[in-house]
């Protein structure tokens, strides 16, 4: 155990490729914790698709022992949080368990939209912010403006921030002293019944699920019998431990203090981020504030690939889920594609994650349908239905709401025009612009969700060059005008190609994917009609021409094989399409046809 | 028996045939090689012989008259000599008559002097018909003329005018092709890095289409997808496309031995059989006879459902079709009739209108069926494959 007074708990709150990453592996080098040798490339970032995508999808932490200039030895605690929007409880489960945070700003980048809503986040939480301005060694740098930006935007005085350089070291000594000096040391009572916050789990293959733990009252020791609160699950701690970074197990862990428990679980879903671990005998008896379970805002279907199990893909989810619980899934079943799931996720990036793990950890190949966000529906018969998959949205309804969010952009004013014409072209409606700096604009939209789920992102990239940071949180439900559209293929409804949109939009719509997919179905024996229909009226049509020559021209002795391995290439060709009916649709189409370009 | 001779005066653009032009020099040896192989691998008198190319009109006479007369083959065999307009001279069409030659094949490929140009051929249409007339004269009354069509400086009116020429050169026998764009010839690059505009698919099939009325009205029969005939159809190509056995001679050349044996037409379709090839350049396989005797390179042995695939798609290029059981009849996916690709005959060869109630049938390609082989082929084959 460790004295409270000892111990500074605290985040990095930054933007992508703002140095959150070198700054940790600066602290743990300056700690001695990790040999030099045993440095791994940013140590914190530990899955393969984190490394990739510079982002943090998993919370990590670590316990830094530092030297104060008063001879004391502290004890620092980096809770590393997931950085995106998707990840946003989880964002404030781990802050929940700080009590202070570093606010990492590029000097040359500024303020990105992201780090804004995380930084709000810490405030709502209570969090002693640190400004901290980084990689003051680039010629670009402009700290002195970024500072400003931080005063504007955030509200903490210019004067407050710290100016450092992650990867030369400069500054990072009176870093350490401000964390020391101005974050608070944990409060808690070590007589009082155990309370801790669970604010991160995962599977280890060896030793099942592993919860990263805040106490926050009382003391944890290894053995005990514990409860988690929500889940009611029993438990008894196998070990409890800290991350120097690496696992080390200790005796108890006390008030104040972060580290991990083994509770010897099977799946993460039975310790949930957010829940409370207390004692079996004398228990605390109300849990921490604030747990939820987790919410799906975005669904598709997940279908196996031709010529693949759907049991594997099932398994694949199982063992997956065990990882991460915060995505849904129930079976579906597509006239188009089959036996399948219908799979939520937190956000787009959490759906692309999942797609990602399941094809790379789980090798399942995946058809998966286009994108779609959960309707409130009313009814004519005056009943409420959720709707999380357009082809079940019955015409005749009396309302359908749709999910809207508050977005936020920061932008170099130059792209001003570009995005408000974008999100004007996505039914939003402006709530703010603000100059945060003479060439620094702050935007908010309120949009529908929707509207930003299939290919929103790319577009706001491409168009600004990637210079405009953007996020969102929800808003709640609202009224639309909506209608489905539904995609027939040969005279028969695909329900997987179905889509609910805008009415004022559906003729351009259908039009679109009618003719995306004449280019994406290839010619076959017979002319196949796609038609696009709205409430059983016809409002596209487009026609693939059946194919009228697919022969060898010739074919002697000399010629057998050669032409022979032709016609095999062709036979494999026409095992990876999917059959819809008489017609086959290369299961690219399914994927493509959603990336229609709106604008 | 399949004899290749690989000479050519000038490699077309698109020709991806074992072809070399300027070696003339390696003329005489070549022969001594393929004289010897021929003495070396036939067994048995041979019933069909097809001298083929390359040019074989390219060699002198005298080297062409050794080669036919070297292979020994049954009394009243086919034997057919490839020849180009240009070099079917009195002199090359007397020595293969006198050989033994029954049969010659002319590359007429089109009327007009523009579609031939694009062809890279050298000859013009009186060239053409003139070398018929002497062929006619030296005695030959089986005439073939191959046609390639679908280029892209042909017009549909161009087509027509070269299927009128044909007609009236009156030969017995018609193989028409659509020009194919191999990718490893000059033409095939020429396509790929755009300096050349490659045919149309649509518009092949109208082309064909309009071969399929012409030439049935003139009174050929189509045979084969590629093939018409008056009355006598190339024996020695109906041996390739129902699973015979043959021997190739020559570079490049590729044989075939059926594993079950029976000849032709095997009883399981998924024996399969040994396919070899020859050394394909000519220098590699005279070097080859001259040291081992022997000029295979390699070799595949065919069987299970690459047997079969091999048996839909040869068997079905014929308009007679493949004979199926009523049980492989009954896993025929019904798209295909649906779609007027393929019918089922009697046995016999009668249209029946009660196909299930017979014991087997043959399944053949209608004449839209026919432009679409590699399709329907495909279709089978999975159908086939599964059950």
């Amino acid at each position: 155990m460790t004295q409270l007074e000892t111990i500074r708990n605290f985040s990095i709150i930054a933007h992508i490729d703002h140095g959150k990453s070198t700054l940790a592996d600066r602290f743990l080098q300056m700690s001695g914790a990790v040999p030099e040798r045993e440095m791994r490339e940013q140590f914190l970032d530990s899955m393969d698709l984190e490394r990739e995508r510079g982002i943090t999808i998993k919370a990590q932490t670590v316990r830094i022992h530092h030297r104060g200039t008063d001879g004391t030895v502290y004890h620092l605690n980096l809770i590393d949080t997931p950085g995106h929007v998707d990840f946003g409880y989880e964002v404030s489960r781990s802050l929940y368990a700080c009590e202070g945070a570093l606010l990492l700003v590029d000097a040359a980048q500024g303020i990105e939209a992201q780090t804004l809503a995380n930084a709000l986040l810490a405030v709502e939480a209570d969090l002693e912010l640190v400004p901290v301005i980084n990689k003051i060694d680039l010629p670009s740098a402009e700290p002195e403006r970024v500072a400003e930006e931080v005063e504007s935007l955030i509200g903490l005085p210019a004067e407050d921030c710290l100016m450092i350089s992650a990867k030369t070291g400069e500054g990072v000594d009176e870093l350490l002293a401000a964390i020391i000096e101005r974050v608070p040391s944990p409060k808690g009572d070590v007589r009082a019944p155990l309370r801790a916050l669970v604010f991160d789990s995962h599977y280890d293959q060896y030793r099942g699920v592993v919860t990263n733990v805040r106490i926050m009252d009382g003391t944890l020791g290894t053995g005990d019998s514990l409860v988690l609160m929500a889940s009611k699950t029993e438990v008894s701690a196998d070990e409890v431990g800290v991350y120097t970074p690496l696992p080390r197990s200790v005796a108890t862990l006390g008030p104040g203090e972060v580290g991990y428990l083994v509770p010897g679980l099977k799946s993460v879903a039975e310790a949930k981020v957010g829940d409370t671990v207390t004692t079996r005998a004398r228990g605390a008896d109300e849990p921490l504030p604030g747990y939820k379970e987790p919410h799906p805002v975005v669904f598709c279907g997940m279908y196996p690939a031709e010529g693949q199990d759907y049991s594997e893909l099932r398994d694949a989810l199982e063992r997956l889920h065990v990882n991460d619980a915060s995505f849904t899934w129930e079976p579906e079943t597509s006239g188009a594609l089959g036996f399948g799931f219908r799979v939520g996720f937190l956000g787009l990036l959490h759906m692309e994650i999942i797609r990602e793990r399941l094809e790379r950890e789980y090798e399942v190949t995946i058809v998966a349908t286009a994108p779609t966000v959960e309707y409130q529906v009313l009814t004519a018969g005056g009943d409420q239905l959720v709707i999380d998959n357009p082809s079940l949205l019955e015409p005749g309804f009396e309302e359908i709401r749709e999910p809207y969010v508050e977005a936020t952009f920061l932008l170099p004013a130059e792209y001003l025009g570009t995005v408000l014409e974008l999100c004007q072209g996505r039914r939003g409606v402006q709530t703010k612009l603000d100059y945060v700096s003479e060439d620094r604009v702050e935007l908010d939209y309120h949009m529908p969700l929707a509207e930003i789920i299939t290919d929103f992102f790319d577009v706001l990239k491409s168009r600004t060059r990637g210079y405009a940071s953007f996020d969102y949180e929800p808003l709640g439900y609202r009224p639309g005008d909506l209608a489905r559209v539904d995609i027939l293929l040969n005279g028969e409804p695909v329900d997987a190609f179905s889509s609910i949109v805008p009415k004022d939009r559906a003729y351009r719509y259908g039009r679109r994917m009618v003719e995306k997919l004449r280019e994406l179905i290839p010619r076959q024996l017979f002319d196949v009609p796609i038609q696009a229909a709205q409430g059983g009226r016809i409002i596209a049509r487009e026609t693939v021409k059946a194919r009228r020559k697919d022969v060898l021209a010739k074919c002697y002795g000399g010629d057998v094989t050669r032409k022979r391995k032709l016609l095999e290439k062709q036979k494999e060709g026409k095992k990876r399409m999917r059959s819809i009916g008489r017609v086959e649709v290369p299961q690219e189409a399914f994927i493509s046809a959603l990336r229609i370009d709106r604008d | 028996m399949y004899v290749h001779v690989p000479f050519c005066s000038a490699r077309c653009g698109y020709c991806d045939f074992a072809a070399f032009e300027g070696m003339d020099d390696l003329i005489p040896d070549y022969v001594d090689a393929v004289v010897e192989e021929i003495g070396s691998r036939v067994p048995v008198e041979a019933s069909t012989v097809f001298v083929g190319g390359g040019t074989p009109s390219v060699l002198p006479p005298e080297q062409l008259a050794r080669l036919i007369g070297s292979v020994p083959r049954r009394q009243g065999a086919e034997v057919t000599v490839e020849m180009n307009p240009e070099s079917a001279t009195v002199e090359i069409l007397e020595a293969a008559r006198a050989a033994g030659a029954t049969r010659v094949s002319m590359g007429m490929q089109s009327a007009l002097p523009h579609v031939l140009g694009y062809l890279d051929r050298a000859h013009r249409h009186d060239t053409l018909e003139s070398a018929v007339r002497r062929a006619r004269r030296v005695g030959f009354e089986h005439l073939n003329v191959d046609l390639i069509y679908a280029s892209p400086v042909e017009s549909d009116a161009d087509w027509r005018r070269t299927l009128e020429s044909t007609v009236a050169l009156g030969p017995d026998h018609v193989s028409a092709y659509a020009l194919g764009i191999e990718p490893a010839t000059p033409l095939g690059v020429e396509v790929a890095s755009g300096a050349k505009e490659g045919p149309d698919d649509d518009v092949a099939a109208r082309r064909l289409e309009m071969a399929v009325g012409a030439l049935a009205s003139a009174g050929y029969v189509r045979y084969e997808i590629s093939n018409w005939a008056q009355a006598v159809p190339c024996v020695h190509n109906l041996r390739y496309w129902s699973l015979g056995s043959y021997v190739g001679v020559g570079s490049g050349a590729h044989s075939y031995a059926p594993s079950s044996g029976t000849d032709p037409e095997p009883i399981d379709r998924r024996a399969g059989g040994l396919r070899t090839w020859n050394h394909r350049h000519p220098r590699r396989y005279m070097a080859a006879m001259r040291q081992d005797g022997v000029a295979v390179a390699e070799g595949e042995r065919v069987a299970g459902d690459t047997a079969l695939l091999e048996w839909l798609s040869l068997g079905l290029r014929r308009s007679c079709g493949v004979e199926l059981s009523h049980e492989e009849l009954g896993h025929v996916p019904e798209v295909l009739f649906e779609a007027g690709l393929v019918e089922v005959g009697a046995s016999n060869g009668r249209p029946d209108s009660e196909p299930q109630e017979m014991h087997k049938g043959r399944l053949a390609l209608t004449t839209k069926g026919m432009s679409l082989a590699n399709a329907v082929v495909t279709e089978l084959s999975l159908a086939f494959g599964e059950c």
